[in-house]
């Protein structure tokens, strides 16, 4: 007698949709063109016939820049009417994507144990019958919950895809895009006077942008793109989807002239190389190898023409609103907008490192005050100048930086999400200085009482001036200020006592900061340079053991820590021009003892003038 | 004389006109790139309809600005041609010592 047992088929593999994440780029588009129009339509408006004319219609109807104001305006609600309605498909496509990556893995799940049953079946026996009639009944109800669930999937789907069609459908025309903009009853202006009234408090900038709907959060994305992506207290979502609306349009403004080839003016040029910049930042994860699609790249700040058209920009990776663990990178001399891709970098790999430890993770490169525009490669200048630290060892753009940074981590906590379970912010909060970044970020906390729960200076030139002369200075919490520096980091030689500099070296033992282990750097010597530069650079090289006590530090766990420097940094500097005049006169020897008398008479002159430079630096 | 003001208002909106011919021109690229495909096989064909309208409508505002604006540099072309020959014929008919007389508080 043969018996049979109900065995489910296999569940039918599940596409993926035909939209992925990639589409957030046309939400982009339209909204840029969106900002086009309306700034348009507002300067036509604005130079067109009032709106209380009360002479001849056809005056006003026939006047040129009156009649583009209008059609502009309908532009413009057409397009604001079709970013709103991408935003939110994208972000549904976004949901429905890992929606569905979880069905294929109960898909998985559900056909091994189809097949497993397939083969007990085939070894069984009379006895084991009943038991596997239970087990593939028990199979079957997770079969068909499964494809209920496969079939609500791609009902969402087709959901998300007909709000969307709707949308495009209700203005593809231009008199639909007129009747859009006699429909709009958005006050952008009353809403731009709402937002200055409050006077840039985060916090309150925060409650009031949760009060707005979406259409008037969206027209103010709109209407003022630069405004609300640069605001502290906004979403940072928000502030992402203005300041690519921003950067498109200066990418696309400017390389249309190039492609015109119409010159760019020398503005235009800097304007396009840190749009550029930016634009190389966002794009780190995506050009990774393998790519990265899944981590949250956003822009936080986009001001190409700030600071004198040096700029001002911040990438995060990962989403700092949402994230257990948050660190802003502030870098220090020779950056600008320019380089915010070589300061993703950095902080892209923390990114990764970070989130090994199964936490999410956000982290900033935040290129958001002046720096010093100071080449290191000049610093120790061989037979030349030699060092020239006038221009870094001022310490205005660091005092104006610790401002800025101080209200960006406000901005930041205010945006971040509440722990429902205890009330408390969610994110661990951590600020990394480097460099003359470590001395702007420490005046931050110094001047400003920076709100994070943890601060670090690497490669410090001086922890922030005559009033810090300890960690406890700092204002964090306790325990919370770490500091680490390379041996031959000849920047972390500048700290010192005192009432000039930059303040202290904040690795002296005597400082109080937890000083972590940090790779020493190679020697170098002054013909060599290059080495010098990368002992001051290589904080955040793969393997690094600072990458990894960064890491632990974003982590909110403790790092490797050792007892600091004994022996004062400008000591340490003079100990290396010393040895260095030695050794570039032993070197010469070897060629020609003439040469070697010229080179050590040199020599002699080239040591004293460092010897001078060390220790009358500061007199 | 009489029109230096009225040429440099001239001047000023075919600049005005040019400045947004250009601006339009970065907003045709920005939807020039945008990739209806990117939102999937159902959407695509409705997105790319909404596209091909407004970039038609786009290109024509274009053009206008770009055109408005040649239109008034011709026009003062023009002016100020007429402008110099009436002022040389006046000059010449004109008391000899108010021949370069400023108007300015004579309206």
């Amino acid at each position: 007698m043969t018996t049979t047992i109900a065995v489910p088929g296999h569940v039918a593999a599940i596409a993926p949709l035909t939209a992925t994440a990639r589409a957030a780029s046309v939400t982009t588009a339209l909204r840029s063109v969106a900002t086009t129009l309306s700034d348009i339509s507002e300067w036509m408006s604005a130079n067109g016939a009032p709106a209380d004319w009360t002479g001849d219609a056809s005056t006003a109807a026939d006047h040129a820049m009156t009649q583009v104001a209008k059609e502009t305006d309908g532009a413009r609600a057409a397009f604001a009417r079709v970013a709103v309605a991408c935003d939110t498909y994208v972000d549904r496509v976004v949901h429905l994507t890992g929606v569905r990556d979880g069905l294929v893995g109960r898909r998985d799940t559900v056909n091994d144990e189809i097949d497993a049953l397939l083969t007990k079946i085939e070894e069984s026996t009379a006895d084991d019958i009943a038991s596997l009639q239970g087990q593939a009944t028990a199979l079957q109800g997770k079969v068909d919950r499964l494809v209920d669930h496969i079939i609500q999937l791609w009902d969402d789907v087709t959901a998300a895809e007909d709000v969307l069609i709707a949308a495009f459908a209700a203005v593809d025309s231009t008199s639909e895009g007129q009747d859009a903009a006699a429909r709009d009853t958005t006050d952008v202006r009353a809403l731009r006077a709402e937002l200055t009234n409050l006077g840039g408090d985060p916090d309150a900038i925060n409650a009031w942008w949760n009060t707005l709907s979406a259409a008037e959060r969206e027209a103010l994305k709109i209407s003022d793109p630069d405004l609300i992506g640069n605001t502290n207290g906004i979403p940072t979502g928000d502030r992402d989807d203005a300041n690519r609306t921003s950067l498109e349009r200066d990418l696309d403004d400017l390389t249309a002239k190039k492609d015109a080839h119409e010159g760019l003016t020398k503005e235009e040029q800097r304007l396009l190389d840190r749009a550029e910049a930016a634009r190389d930042a966002l794009n780190i994860p995506a050009t990774a190898d393998p790519p990265d699609t899944d981590t949250d790249v956003n822009l936080i700040v986009y001001q190409p023409g700030a600071f004198g058209g040096d700029g001002a920009v911040a990438v995060g990776y990962g989403d700092p609103d949402t994230a257990d663990n948050t660190a802003v990178i502030v870098p220090g001399i020779t950056n600008d907008a320019s380089s915010i891709a070589g300061q993703g970098d950095d902080a892209y790999r923390l990114h990764q490192a970070a989130i090994r430890n199964g936490e999410s993770a956000a982290t900033i490169a935040w290129m958001g005050y002046d720096a010093p525009s100071w080449n290191p490669e000049n610093a120790l200048d061989w037979p030349g100048d030699g060092l020239d630290m006038g221009s870094v060892i001022n310490e205005d753009k660091a005092e104006a930086g610790g401002r800025l940074l101080a209200d960006f981590v406000d901005g930041l906590r205010a945006t971040d999400t509440v722990d429902s379970a205890t009330g408390d912010q969610k994110s661990n909060l951590s600020v990394i200085g480097h460099s003359y970044g470590s001395t702007t970020a420490a005046h931050a906390a110094h001047d400003h009482g920076l709100n994070a729960d943890s601060l670090t200076l690497i490669g410090s030139p001086g922890a922030g001036g005559d009033h810090v002369n300890s960690a406890s200075d700092l204002g964090l919490p306790e325990g919370k200020v770490y500091a680490g520096a390379a041996e031959n980091d000849f920047v972390s030689w500048l700290g010192r006592d005192g009432d000039l500099g930059m303040g202290k070296d904040p690795t002296q033992a005597d400082f109080g900061a937890k000083v972590i282990s940090v790779d020493p750097g190679a020697e170098f010597h002054a013909d060599n340079l290059e080495q010098g530069i990368t002992n001051h650079t290589s904080y955040f090289e793969p393997e690094s053991q600072s990458l990894a006590n960064l890491t632990e530090i974003v982590q909110g766990e403790e790092p490797d820590v050792t007892g600091g420097r004994t022996q004062d940094a400008n000591d340490m500097a003079i100990d290396w021009a010393r040895d260095e005049a030695v050794h570039q006169v032993e070197k010469e020897i070897d060629e020609s003892v003439q040469e070697a008398k010229d080179v050590y008479n040199g020599g002699k002159d080239w040591v004293d003038d460092r010897v001078d430079d060390f220790t009358g630096l500061w007199p | 004389m009489s029109l230096y003001v009225y040429l440099a208002a001239l001047a000023e909106s075919a600049q005005a006109w040019e400045d947004t011919s250009e601006t339009v021109r970065g907003a045709r690229k920005s939807l020039t790139d945008a990739d209806a495909a990117l939102l999937g096989d159902r959407v695509a064909p409705s997105a790319q309809d909404f596209i091909d309208t407004w970039m038609t409508e786009i290109k024509r505002l274009e053009t206008a600005a770009n055109d408005h604006g040649d239109a008034l540099r011709a026009a003062s072309l023009l002016y100020a041609q007429a402008d110099g020959d009436v002022i040389e014929r006046s000059q010449q008919l004109m008391v000899w010592t108010d021949r370069d007389v400023s108007p300015m508080g004579e309206l």
